[in-house]
C-alpha cells in the first residue's frame, strides 16, 4: 500500500498529518503497538524537520505485510554537514521555531534510534532525501 | 450486448429474468472463487461460473453483479432461483464449458474486466 | 483474533425502531448499521456506552433487566446500589426515607456499593507507586475499558488491575451477612445498575463464568417503584446501614471522584467522545506526565448514566451536598476481617486487546482490503449522510470489502448509475428497501424523526 503526503514548509498546524494517517493504517493492520510507536515517532520527526527547516517537501510511505519504507524528500535548502546534523543537541532552527518548542536538535538522532535502517543524502540548495525502514 | 443475444450465443436458458431486459452487458468475469469477485463497478458485467450454490447468489448481490451465466450444464436450485428473483439478478444456464462460453463472448465483443 | 462473545445489555426494541440515522451517527465505534429498517448493533464493536439510547428520538433502545418479583424467592434480600442513586431524588426525600422505601419494597439489607472505598483507594495508590508505564487508567467504567480494548489496544496494559466498586460490593455484602450468621445460599443479591455497561459487566464479569449477584435491576425501574411507596417522614433510624459510607465513596462515580486522590498529577475526562479525543493524544504521547486517569463514558460521570432519572447536573449538586455530611474515607474504620478479605478480592483479571477494526485476520489480505477501500472512496461522494445504512462513506467502503454492503447501497451513486443506465430503478429501490425496510418511504404520520434538541 502506498501513501503520499505533501508537507508544507513552515506550517506547524498541519505537521503530524502523515504520522497520524500512518498510525491509523498500522493500527488497523494489527501491528504490535510497540513497533507502531517507533514508526510514528520517526515519521513525525521527519515531518517536523521538513516543516521547520525546509521550504516544503513530500513524504512517501510503502507498507507491505512485513515492513514499512518511508522516504522524505524536500526542496531545500539542504544540510551543510550531515554528520553534524546527526549529533544530539545540534540544531540550526530559527528563533521562531525554537519558541514553538521545536529545534532541540534531537530529530535526526531520534529517527535513527527508532528505525531499523536509515539513510540520508543532501545537496545544498537542492534539498534533502531521507529514507528509513521498519520491520514488523 | 443484451440478454437475449447473450443467451443465444451461449445456448443458454434464461432461468430468472426477462429476455427483453434493457440491460447492456459490456464486460465479463470468469471465476469459481467468490473471493475474487470485485467490489467496484460491476454494473454491466456477466459472471461466468460453474458454482451452483446459494452462496453464489449472495456474493453476486454483494458484488453488485447483475447477470450470472451458470455453465457446464449446472442447474440452479429452487432456493437459488427464488433468491435471484427476490434480489433482481438475471440468471442463465448454459451447457457450454467456461472456456467455450468465455471464448464465444470474447469473440463477440465482450471485454474483460482486466 | 478470537472474539469472545461479549454480552451486551443494551438492545433494540424492533417494534419502536423505525430506522433513522441518529443512533448510528452517535456510536463511538461505528457499531450500528440500519438493515431492513431496524438498527442492528454489532456485538463485536459495541462498548455499551449507551450513546445510541440517548440519541434515539423514540426510545427504541432498552437495557435488559431482571424482574423485581424475583426477590421473593430469597429469604434474605440484599439491594446493592451505587451512591449516585440517592442523588436522583428531590431533596425533600431524605436518605432515611429512601432506605425505608427500599425495605417497604421487600429488601432486607441495603448496601451502597462505594462503602469499602478506602481499601480501593489504597490499592490504587499502591499500583500507581509501583507502575513503570504511567499514567494508569481507572478500571471503573466498563465502557471505557471496552473502548480501550478495541480502539486503543496499546493502552490496555495501563488499565489498573484493580476491581471497581460494583465488583467488590457483592463480596462486601456477603461478608457483612456472614457476620450476622446469614449464609450465601439464603441470600439473594440484587445489583442496581446506572447503565448498560455496568449491567453487562456485573452480569458477565471478565474472566469469570458466573455473575456474583442473583439479579440485576435498572435504576430507573427502582426509582419508579420507590417513588410509589416512599413516605415523607422517617419512622426508623436506618443510618447504621450507611455507617461505612464516606465522602470519597459518594462522589467516586462523579467527574474527578477518583482523580482527586492524585491531586496535581491526574486528569479527569467525562463523556465518551471526549475520552476518545484524549486517548488519541495519549497514544501519540502528546500528554504531560501523569500518574492517574479518571475516565468516565457518561457526561458528569455516573450522574449522567442512561438509567438515571432527572437532570445530571442537579444529581451532581445533590451528591456534593450529601457527601459533605459524611466523613472522609480514611477516617472510617472498616472492620478488620472485611478489609482483609476485600483486599484479596481486589485483584482484577488481565485485560486483553480486542482487534475488532481489522479488515481481515491475514495481514496480506488486510492490506489488500485497505487498498480497495481507498479506491472505493474515490467513487463514493463523501457526503457521509448515512443513507446507505452505514454511518459514513468510510464505513460503507469497509463494509463493502468485507462483503457486507455494495456500491449501489449509496443513494447518490444510485442516481448516477440510473443516469448512466447501469442499474434499473427497481434495483435501486430494492437496495433502499433492504436498508430501510419495505414501504418505509410511504406516507406515515407515526414516523416523524428527531430533532437536535440543543436549540
Amino acid at each position: 500500500m502506498e501513501l503520499k503526503f505533501d508537507i508544507v514548509g513552515g506550517d506547524f498546524n498541519l505537521a503530524g498529518r502523515a504520522s497520524s494517517k500512518i498510525k491509523k493504517v498500522l493500527k488497523q493492520l494489527g501491528i504490535d503497538p510497540k513497533i507502531i510507536k517507533r514508526i510514528v515517532v520517526a515519521v513525525y520527526e521527519a515531518e517536523v524537520n521538513v516543516v521547520a527547516h525546509s521550504v516544503g517537501g513530500r513524504l512517501f510511505a510503502q507498507i507491505n505485510s512485513s515492513e514499512i519504507n518511508v522516504r522524505v524528500v524536500d526542496d531545500g535548502p539542504g544540510i551543510t554537514n550531515i554528520e553534524q546534523a546527526m549529533t544530539v543537541g545540534f540544531s540550526t532552527a530559527s528563533k521562531e521555531v525554537r519558541e514553538m518548542g521545536f529545534g532541540a536538535g534531537m530529530g535526526l538522532p531520534n529517527i535513527k534510534k527508532n528505525t531499523d535502517e536509515m539513510t540520508i543524502e543532501s545537496e545544498l540548495e537542492k534539498g534533502t532525501s531521507l529514507s528509513f525502514t521498519n520491520r514488523f | 450486448m443484451n440478454i437475449s443475444d447473450l443467451a443465444e450465443l451461449t445456448e443458454a436458458k434464461i432461468v430468472v429474468g426477462d429476455p427483453k431486459d434493457p440491460i447492456q452487458i459490456e464486460r465479463a468475469f470468469s471465476s469459481d472463487f467468490m473471493s475474487d469477485v470485485l467490489t467496484l463497478e460491476n454494473h454491466m458485467l456477466v459472471l461466468i461460473t460453474g458454482l451452483a450454490n446459494l452462496q453464489l447468489i449472495r456474493t453476486v448481490e454483494m458484488a453488485d453483479i447483475p447477470v450470472v451465466l451458470l455453465c457446464r450444464n449446472k442447474k440452479a436450485t429452487q432456493e437459488m432461483i427464488e433468491l435471484a428473483k427476490e434480489i433482481g439478478i438475471i440468471l442463465l444456464e448454459s451447457p457450454f464449458s467456461i472456456f467455450r462460453a468465455s471464448g464465444v463472448l470474447y469473440q463477440n465483443g465482450i471485454k474483460p474486466v482486466y | 483474533m478470537k472474539h469472545n462473545l461479549k454480552y451486551h445489555a443494551i438492545k433494540v426494541d424492533t417494534k419502536k425502531c423505525f430506522g433513522c440515522t441518529h443512533c448510528m451517527k452517535s456510536c463511538p465505534t461505528e457499531a450500528i448499521r440500519i438493515r431492513n429498517g431496524k438498527a442492528v448493533i454489532s456485538a463485536e464493536r459495541c462498548v455499551d456506552c449507551g450513546n445510541c439510547l440517548r440519541a434515539c428520538p423514540v426510545t427504541a433502545f432498552y437495557v435488559e433487566q431482571d424482574s423485581l418479583k424475583q426477590i421473593k424467592n430469597y429469604q434474605h434480600r440484599v439491594v446493592l446500589f451505587p451512591a449516585v442513586m440517592i442523588g436522583q431524588f428531590p431533596e425533600v426525600y431524605s436518605e432515611g426515607m429512601i432506605y425505608e422505601a427500599l425495605f417497604e419494597l421487600g429488601f432486607t439489607h441495603i448496601f451502597e456499593v462505594e462503602q469499602p472505598i478506602d481499601v480501593l483507594v489504597e490499592s490504587i495508590k499502591q499500583k500507581v507507586a509501583e507502575a513503570n508505564n504511567k499514567p494508569l487508567i481507572s478500571s471503573f467504567c466498563p465502557a471505557v475499558v471496552r473502548l480501550i480494548q478495541c480502539k486503543y489496544p496499546s493502552l490496555v496494559k495501563q488499565i489498573i488491575s484493580v476491581k471497581a466498586p460494583h465488583d467488590l460490593a457483592a463480596n462486601f455484602a456477603i461478608e457483612k451477612l456472614t457476620e450476622e450468621g446469614i449464609s450465601r445460599k439464603e441470600t439473594g443479591l440484587f445489583y442496581v445498575s446506572p447503565c448498560s455497561a455496568k449491567m453487562a459487566a456485573v452480569k458477565h464479569p471478565l474472566g469469570e463464568k458466573d455473575s456474583i449477584v442473583d439479579g440485576l435491576i435498572n435504576m430507573n425501574e427502582l426509582y419508579n417503584r420507590i417513588m410509589k411507596v416512599i413516605k415523607k417522614s422517617e419512622k426508623k433510624d436506618t443510618s447504621s446501614a450507611r455507617k461505612n459510607l464516606s465522602r470519597d465513596g459518594i462522589i467516586w462515580s462523579l467527574p474527578r471522584g477518583e482523580a482527586r486522590h492524585f491531586s496535581k498529577k491526574s486528569m479527569a475526562i467525562d463523556g465518551i467522545h471526549n475520552v476518545v479525543k484524549f486517548l488519541e493524544r495519549l497514544e501519540n504521547g502528546e500528554v504531560p506526565e501523569l500518574d492517574f486517569l479518571d475516565l468516565k463514558s457518561c457526561n458528569q460521570g455516573c450522574a449522567g448514566g442512561i438509567l438515571l432519572t432527572g437532570n445530571r447536573f442537579l444529581t451532581v449538586e445533590r451528591l456534593q451536598k450529601r457527601s459533605k455530611r459524611y466523613p472522609f474515607a480514611n477516617k472510617i474504620e472498616v472492620e478488620g476481617t472485611t478489609s482483609k478479605l476485600l483486599k484479596e478480592k481486589l485483584e482484577a483479571e488481565k485485560i486483553e486487546p480486542d482487534y475488532v477494526f481489522a479488515l481481515d485476520k491475514d495481514r496480506v489480505k488486510s492490506l489488500e482490503k485497505m487498498q480497495k477501500v481507498e479506491k472505493i472512496l474515490c467513487q463514493l461522494p463523501a457526503i457521509d449522510c448515512g443513507g446507505c445504512g452505514a454511518p459514513n462513506c468510510h464505513a460503507l467502503a469497509e463494509d463493502m470489502v468485507q462483503g457486507k454492503a455494495k456500491m449501489t447501497d449509496c443513494v447518490f451513486l444510485q442516481k448516477r448509475y440510473l443516469k448512466e443506465n447501469k442499474i434499473t430503478l427497481e434495483r435501486g429501490l430494492k437496495n433502499l428497501e433492504s436498508s430501510w425496510g419495505k414501504n418505509r418511504f410511504d406516507a406515515d404520520c407515526n414516523i416523524k424523526g428527531g430533532r437536535n434538541e440543543g436549540f
